[in-house]
């Protein structure tokens, strides 16, 4: 098991294939929702988008260890990756290029006017699984 | 719970991509795609097929009445519901319902090859074997399209 993001991963984070997260409460109740976009920030770190998510960021703040899925669309490559909540950011860089990124994604998906960045969610990578290589089971 | 006729008539469609999340005793959830579900007949259960080599991941979380959490998303218009209940019983997959969700995992396959994707690529190990059907008891359903407001209790 990994706890490193590596470069063959990249292509995951460009938002093709919608990520999956997965909270749990605090009395231990899973809480599993697709997400618009995982953003690479480091080898150590990613961003997740908050828009709507009520539930999940109510879970994150009860138990910031969580689990977020993601797919690579050239090599179908898909890997599970255990983080932990680190802050949140409503303005700066990584919020304003995860914006720009969010209201592409929105257009392509004629959902521009459902689709409102709120945060950046920013989460430390503690471990990752490859459950999926080269579209066989791992 | 009773799941409702919106929830039973999903079950007919094939544009409907599934993960389930379950809990292991550190409260790290460990999740994994679904290749497809059914609605019991008693429209209080759930039973979901996945690869036996998937069902590996959530099997160490899984004891009697374990919290459980399915999702179902469409593909075409981010229609999106989560089924929340506990865990039942889990056998290995009969040929009638790995026939059943073949040609529905086909059909996704067909529509993203549609979009210019490899969708046999991203999505032909949902029809490795064997599998298991794991039947969940339902608690609660929440409409999750993406919206302002979502995340509430269907009711209807």
């Amino acid at each position: 098991m990994m706890n490193k993001l590596t470069q063959d991963m990249l292509p995951a984070f460009q938002g093709v294939i919608p990520p999956t997260l997965a909270t749990v409460s605090d009395d231990g109740i899973p809480n599993v929702t697709y997400i618009s976009h995982v953003h690479y920030i480091d080898e150590e770190h990613i961003a997740l988008s908050r828009q709507f998510f009520s539930k999940t960021w109510k879970n994150i703040n009860e138990n910031p260890h969580f689990t977020v899925a993601v797919t690579c669309p050239e090599t179908f490559t898909l890997w599970k990756i255990n983080v932990s909540y680190q802050e949140e950011e409503k303005e700066g860089g990584l919020f304003e290029e995860m914006d720009m990124i969010i209201t592409a994604i929105a257009s392509m998906q004629g959902m521009e006017d459902t689709f409102k960045l709120q945060s950046a969610v920013i989460c430390k990578v503690e471990s990752i699984q490859t459950l999926v290589l080269n579209g066989k089971i791992n | 719970m009773v799941l409702s006729n919106r929830i039973k008539q999903i079950t007919s469609r094939s544009d409907l991509l599934f993960w389930v999340a379950s809990v292991g005793k550190n409260k790290i959830c460990e999740l994994t795609r679904v290749s497809g579900f059914i609605v019991e007949d008693d429209n209080e259960h759930i039973t979901f097929f996945l690869p036996k080599q998937l069902f590996g991941i959530i099997e160490p979380t899984l004891a009697v009445k374990s919290k459980i959490s399915f999702l179902m998303a469409s593909i075409q218009n981010f229609e999106s519901y989560q089924i929340k209940g506990t865990y039942k019983s889990h056998q290995l997959c009969k040929e009638e319902y790995i026939d059943f969700y073949r040609l529905k995992v086909l059909k996704i396959t067909d529509i993203l090859s549609g979009m210019g994707m490899n969708g046999n690529g991203i999505f032909g190990y949902l029809l490795e074997q064997p599998s298991i059907a794991v039947t969940m008891q339902c608690t609660d359903v929440y409409e999750q399209t993406p919206k302002p407001g979502t995340g509430g209790k269907l009711i209807d």
